[in-house]
């Protein structure tokens, strides 16, 4: 693509705040030492009772019961009582308390709609116990029963809790929908439409009728005897992924503005890339060149040369297609140095965010960046020779790097790509 | 620099492409026929559009089924300004940006599987697991996803270039192709809207919302790319600001052809073109370079 570094003023665009909500943890915190430490945060499903089933377990997270969501709106409380609206408050209550947003500088921001939100989220589900006991009753679902479901719902409830007026908005594109939300964030700063935008991604998709689909296709591992080792993304023997649930959101800033409030500079978000497959719906090309093509604009857009990148955070879902795949796009867009650059999936750990998983694990390449350790892929016993990557097994890795990339591409076909550096001032 | 409308497609309840939706707005004719998936409700009058040339598209007859009704629509306008471009569209270099609705199954592909799955007219886990999983159509997760009708596009005009699926507002997909022209990102951008409310599930919840208007279907293409010479295309677009997204409805044409969802802003738009007229809404400005025919 054309993308050049696009120059709208100096509007580089920093990370203040990181939030998130995982099957690892309840925290950034909790979630990063979890990742570093190798640990497993997929077990037997038990939402609801999936003895029958033929994919048993899942990457659930732990039920969280954040405060402040009562001076919500009647439709914010509504929203926030959803399974995805619990998770979306907590991630970003975490962001924006770790951002140390003033009081003074929230209401100029809500003033002047210099505050914006792009969420990466899918229309929601309703409940089947729910559904079924309408149908019963024949009673049919209210409006408000409608509108929590909407995928713009999560979005709306997080506005609110920000007072951001500035543009609202929701990108569905499955795997891909909150890297391209980050994206989408990054550019709006650039171009001066606003200085802050509180970007991400939430999903939930540990439900009977989600299982069940995802099954049928064929796409989920199905080691009902040993959940733990279920998502072994780039190794021979991985047979799917694992659902999971989750929110990761992120303050994203313009540097003029986190400098004038005296912010703490997280990460520097340096370039974004996306790009479509145009190959078949059910399949990843072979010859991984969306994912390459994604991979490449980003780092055009960050003005980085390939081996600038110490670390790449895959997609690695685990899936017999995926990573073959991801790996050829990775050989395509790094040339040699794709045998050098450390890579790992911590989907091994917290199964498939889906929605939320660029998210999530953009924050996981801006931890690695700043602390110096690389999370490794867990469950890589014996790595596919199809997938002949520089892979990090058996425990972290302790390197400091300047620069992280982190993958993720969407059941359809949608890539998106996106590049974390160390600030230096 | 600036951005300029250079094609146009669309299929809504007017029929299938800009002379037919010229036509309809010139009439002031309701294009609104009996849906017999609505009769049980009180009326069962829908805007229902053209179904069929999306097949003119595609690559793979087999592919139509992992088809929504909204992606059938949209492969439809956006295969219009692919017969109308003249052009070679340059797959990496053409961005595509939707809006996109709910993406509901086809009428009857998901009930048996629920009802397979009652126990005594309760939901069972058990018999989902052990009857409704064979009556479930093994595709419907994925035909459902919002984001399919990009896959679908891409695939068959190859584009492989910048993409995404934008749910809420059907302006939005308009504003991003706006930028992606102006940022440089990319040299053409397909933007659009597809929607398809015409199912009685559809029907019935924006009944539930408050949304009294008949329901109906429709979807629109643009081409967007740098305005040249400052006065060729169809209408020049700038924008103001980057505050809320608002839209408004226009009653009139909703009345015609039926309440499109996230596509009445994009219809709007291009009734304003054909009319001659300036569109500005949601720091959004269109000003039509066609002369007033309506």
């Amino acid at each position: 693509m054309t993308n050049p570094k696009v120059a709208w003023g100096d509007q580089e665009v920093v990370i203040t705040g990181v939030g998130m909500v995982t099957p690892l943890g309840t925290s950034t915190v909790e979630t990063w030492r979890a990742l570093c430490n190798g640990d497993n945060g997929i077990g037997p499903i038990t939402r609801f009772d999936a003895s029958t089933f033929p994919v048993r377990f899942a990457a659930e997270c732990r039920d969280v019961d954040p405060i402040g969501y009562q001076f919500l709106s009647q439709r914010g409380q509504r929203i926030f009582e959803t399974r995805k609206g619990r998770l979306a408050f907590q991630a970003t209550q975490e962001a924006w308390a770790m951002a140390c947003v003033s009081p003074e500088t929230a209401e100029e921001w809500s003033k002047n709609q210099r505050l914006g939100v792009c969420l990466g989220s899918e229309a929601g589900r309703p409940n089947l116990e729910t559904v079924a006991s309408q149908m019963m009753e024949n009673r049919l679902p209210t409006a408000e029963d409608l509108d929590i479901l909407s995928p713009k719902a999560p979005a709306d409830m997080v506005a609110e809790m920000l007072s951001a007026t500035g543009a609202v908005s929701v990108v569905s594109t499955a795997c891909t929908s909150s890297s391209q939300a980050i994206g989408e964030g990054m550019l709006r700063i650039r171009r001066g439409e606003v200085d802050a935008m509180l970007v991400g991604g939430v999903d939930e998709l540990v439900d009977p009728i989600m299982v069940t689909g995802f099954s049928l296709l064929g796409a989920l591992s199905t080691r009902n005897d040993s959940p733990e080792t279920a998502s072994r993304p780039f190794d021979k023997d991985r047979d799917g992924f694992v659902l999971g649930e989750g929110a990761g959101m992120l303050l994203l800033e313009s540097l003029a503005s986190a400098k004038a409030r005296g912010a703490v500079i997280l990460g520097h978000l340096r370039g974004f890339g996306c790009s479509c497959n145009a190959y078949r719906i059910t399949d990843s090309p072979p010859d991984g060149r969306g994912a390459a093509q994604s991979m490449m604009d980003a780092l055009r857009d960050a003005s980085l040369e390939p081996q600038d990148i110490g670390y790449i955070n895959a997609h690695g879902t685990s899936t017999p297609m995926n990573d073959p795949s991801e790996t050829r796009g990775i050989h395509t867009a790094f040339g040699s140095y794709a045998q050098t650059v450390p890579v790992s999936s911590t989907k091994s750990m917290m199964g498939h965010l889906v929605a939320a998983c660029g998210a999530v694990e953009v924050i996981v390449a801006m931890m690695s960046v700043r602390e110096g350790i690389l999370p490794m892929t867990r469950n890589l016993v014996e790595p596919d020779p199809e997938c002949d990557l520089n892979h990090i097994q058996g425990q972290a890795l302790r390197r400091p790097i300047e620069h992280a990339m982190s993958n993720a591409f969407g059941f359809g076909g949608s890539n998106g790509t996106v590049v974390v550096s160390k600030w230096r001032s | 620099m600036a951005v300029v409308i250079t094609q146009m497609g669309v299929v809504s309840a007017f029929g299938r492409g800009v002379s037919a939706f010229q036509v309809g707005l010139k009439s002031t004719n309701r294009y609104l026929q009996s849906h017999e998936p609505l009769n049980w409700m009180d009326s069962s009058l829908a805007g229902v559009a053209p179904n069929k040339a999306f097949r003119n598209y595609l690559h793979r007859r087999k592919a139509a089924k992992l088809m929504t009704s909204a992606a059938r629509l949209a492969m439809d306008a956006v295969g219009q300004i692919w017969d109308e471009a003249g052009i070679e569209l340059d797959g990496v270099e053409t961005a595509l940006f939707l809006s996109v609705g709910r993406e509901p199954p086809d009428e009857g592909e998901a009930e048996p599987a629920l009802v397979a799955s009652a126990v005594e007219g309760e939901f069972s886990e058990n018999a989902l697991a052990t009857k409704g999983r064979d009556l479930y159509p093994p595709l419907l997760p994925l035909k459902t996803l919002p984001n399919l009708i990009l896959g679908h596009l891409s695939i068959h005009f190859g584009l492989q270039g910048e993409n995404a699926a934008w749910a809420g507002e059907g302006i939005q997909s308009l504003i991003e192709g706006y930028w992606a022209i102006e940022e440089g990102r990319a040299e053409k951008v397909i933007v659009g809207a597809s929607d398809s409310l015409i199912d009685l599930g559809q029907a019935r919840d924006l009944k539930r919302l408050g949304i009294l208007h008949a329901p109906g279907e429709a979807a629109v293409a643009f081409l967007l790319e740098r305005d040249v010479d400052g006065q060729s295309g169809l209408g020049r677009v700038s924008l103001n600001d980057g505050g809320q997204i608002v839209a408004s409805d226009d009653i009139e044409l909703i009345q015609q052809i039926g309440y499109c969802g996230v596509v009445n802003t994009q219809l709007k738009i291009l009734k304003s073109l054909l009319k001659g007229e300036t569109f500005q809404e949601s720091g959004v400005t269109i000003e039509s370079r066609l002369r007033a025919e309506i």
